[in-house]
């Protein structure tokens, strides 16, 4: 449950995003808002912050990108590229915008490790969250979007309990 | 010198490997660990110059790690390389006797501003 308010924005989301990419992946992304949400072979990424805000990131994308994303992390051949080796990699990308994301966020508060799921049609969800903001961009042609979904507030109202009841 | 690295990804112990090369620290050896139990058995069996270690890991994260070595008498050297930069962690970092944080992502400059005084 948030007390506290915390929405980033886009921009903060794309400018971890650039900021990755470039260190570690050459070209950066472009934005795209009208990239649709990879539907089949996709892999999804997702962390939590629990504390001072609770929360989740999620990256979403195609295992292409994943395959490609691993290959250029390593330095490597996309050959050479195993399939633990591209949830390690997108895994990687999830933490890095996920702590950039729990640095912005109200403290204190600890990151998740990630979880990294693969497959065809493969979706994570969380329970109770709303999503505060959503940043879809493409990477040789392949679509990156990560969502920041926030735990729902609850207010006393919703929990039955009277103020003079805490 | 001995430089041990400490994360639970293994492209991202290929990734700081590189960085410290590009950053011009070739010739080192390397030591890699995949969490902090395995970093704390191999500083003891290893004697590293330098521990370089993620914060979040399983099994026992970072922190954890620094604060087994400092228990157990060890003053090896020891930085963060971390998806967490905030002030707060840093912070948290130097008190428990880290030299420094650096945050991914990162560059060879990053580095070197953070190696330099303790490599060189």
């Amino acid at each position: 449950m948030n007390t506290t308010a915390f929405e980033p924005s886009t921009q903060d989301v794309v400018a971890i995003i650039e900021q990755v990419w470039e260190s570690f992946l050459g070209e950066t992304p472009v934005v795209d808002d009208d990239v649709p949400a990879p539907t089949a072979d996709r892999i999804t990424a997702l962390i939590s912050v629990t504390g001072g805000w609770e929360g989740h990131v999620v990256l979403e994308s195609t295992s292409a990108l994943g395959s490609a994303i691993a290959a250029a992390m390593m330095a490597v051949d996309e050959s050479a590229v195993a399939e633990a080796d591209i949830a390690d990699a997108v895994g990687e990308l999830v933490n890095m915008i996920g702590g950039f994301i729990k640095s912005l966020a109200p403290g204190p508060s600890a990151l998740s490790l990630p979880l990294v799921l693969s497959g065809r049609d493969t979706h994570a969800s969380a329970p109770d969250t709303v999503p505060v903001c959503r940043a879809a961009l493409t990477w040789r042609g392949e679509p990156v979007v990560v969502t920041v979904l926030s735990a729902a507030a609850r207010t006393s109202k919703d929990t039955g309990h009277e103020d003079s009841d805490r | 010198m001995k430089i041990l690295i400490a994360d639970d990804s293994r492209v991202m112990r290929q990734i700081v490997t590189r960085t410290l090369r590009q950053a011009g620290y070739d010739g080192h050896s390397i030591v890699e660990a995949a969490d902090g139990a395995e970093a704390f058995d191999l500083v003891q069996k290893e004697s590293p110059d330098l521990v370089l270690s993620d914060w979040n890991m399983p099994n026992m994260s970072g922190i954890q790690l620094l604060g087994a070595l400092r228990g157990a008498g060890l003053d090896v050297p020891f930085g963060f390389v971390t998806s967490e930069g905030s002030q707060e962690m840093r912070d948290k970092a130097e008190a428990a006797g880290a030299l420094f944080l650096i945050a991914k992502p990162f560059t060879a400059d990053t580095f070197r501003d953070a190696l330099d005084p303790i490599l060189s």
